[in-house]
């Protein structure tokens, strides 16, 4: 798979919260505060950059030659929380205001299930057939995939923000609403198909 | 009565997906066929039940050790719970197995599961936790296999269950069938048929809670 085409794909067609629903349950919980969301977006992408190369190493170097695949979810866990716990250390450093902010927590983050779905995904090779992906792609699928869950986070934070304007039936208040709007921009993104990345590339003259 | 209202609690004020929101991405992602959402909702008891169990112990043994030690093992834990089930999982039910795909795995991470173990490891009483975890998957496991029904009764207008006997284990409902609305077996039918439920489940709740003492 070319680029553009493994960007388009992790980032839209297979956008791991409407189309994977993997990682659900932050978004669904998005908070109506823009910054706010699009900090745990910006958390959520690096992480998942970080986690989906962490998780090539241990596949190529340390499992695949031991023959221990299999245990592979176990090792993506440790390797995850590892990596969180640096996130956590490094962002106390740079922006201890954004940690505040976004209550964000180190087993919030690792304890993800968009970012361990990602990692799975890229272990399988995504949509193209040879197997794993390289180590640069690992890393692009991760942050394309974690950009596409920024996507999502800021169209629900703004979704919701709307909607406390508005008048709603008491049944619908709060997450059932969340739900609903959320299914309707997963009936959006079903446009983002093949089809659609196939007819992108020959428009701009790239492999798909 | 107290060991009772545990499990209540899970199944209905307390529920994982209608109320707390929380582990809903398996019950989303594969509830298109009953048959499947039943044996992910048992994958998910099982995980669910085993990792609360033996992260209670390690919180027992654990006491006043270090959040980040015990928070660790319980994700430890938790991933070779999960590791197992996927491994029988695909031994026993290999058709089950090929149609949850990542999602068993996935269980690893499932924000019920992380919960409850780490609230068991933080050194909740064992039965407690246990009967916690009890009363969350079999909450998951009946909203699971609601919004599967609805989905693949309006999405293929079928009901898949297990073939007994002369049974296929098929139940075909023929209008539904003829004309089946598709969208519901998309990922933006589990969106809406969870938040439509959730809404309904909403309802009940406040009417049960009204009109209790």
């Amino acid at each position: 798979m070319s680029w553009f085409g493994l960007i388009l794909t992790f980032a839209l067609i297979d956008n791991v919260v409407l189309v994977q629903m993997l990682g659900v349950c932050p978004c669904i919980g998005a908070p109506r505060r823009m910054g706010t969301a699009v900090g745990i977006g910006i958390a959520t992408a690096v992480m998942m950059s970080l986690a989906s190369l962490a998780a090539w190493a241990i596949r190529t170097q340390v499992l695949a030659p031991l023959g221990l695949e299999y245990m592979q979810i176990v090792a993506y866990v440790l390797a995850m929380a590892g990596l969180a716990w640096m996130f956590e250390a490094a962002a106390g450093r740079l922006a201890p205001g954004l940690l505040r902010a976004t209550g964000f927590s180190a087993s919030g983050v690792a304890v993800n299930c968009a970012v361990l779905g990602v990692v799975l995904l890229g272990a399988r090779g995504g949509a193209s057939p040879g197997g794993g992906l390289g180590p640069l792609q690992s890393l692009v699928a991760g942050l394309s995939a974690g950009c596409g869950v920024l996507l999502v986070l800021v169209l629900l934070s703004a979704i919701r923000a709307r909607l406390d304007l508005e008048w709603v039936p008491r049944a619908l208040h709060g997450l059932p609403l969340s739900l609903i709007s959320a299914g309707l921009l997963a009936l959006a993104f079903m446009a983002f198909d093949r089809a659609l990345l196939a007819r992108l590339a020959s428009l701009l003259g790239l492999p798909s | 009565m107290k060991q009772g209202s545990e499990i209540v609690r899970g199944l209905a004020s307390e529920n994982p997906l209608f109320v707390l929101f929380m582990g809903m991405c398996p019950a989303l992602a594969v509830s298109t066929r009953l048959l499947t959402s039943l044996w992910m909702s048992l994958a998910i008891l099982c995980v669910l039940v085993a990792s609360t169990l033996f992260s209670s112990i390690v919180g027992l043994f654990a006491r006043g050790k270090g959040a980040r030690a015990r928070w660790l093992a319980s994700l430890f834990l938790t991933a070779c719970f999960a590791t197992c089930a996927d491994l029988l999982l695909g031994f026993f039910a290999a058709d089950a197995h090929a149609a949850l795909g990542l999602y068993v795995p996935l269980l690893a991470v499932n924000c019920l599961v992380t919960g409850r173990a780490e609230m068991a490891a933080r050194g909740q009483p064992v039965g407690r936790a246990l009967l916690a975890a009890l009363g969350a998957g079999l909450g998951l496991a009946a909203c699971f296999t609601v919004i599967a029904a609805a989905r693949e009764a309006l999405g293929f207008g079928t009901l898949t269950l297990f073939p007994v006997g002369r049974f296929t284990g098929t139940l075909v409902i023929a209008p539904l069938a003829a004309s089946p609305a598709r969208a519901a077996t998309f990922a933006c039918g589990g969106f809406l048929a969870a938040g439509y439920l959730a809404a309904l489940a909403a309802r009940l709740l406040r009417r049960g809670a009204g009109s209790g003492p």
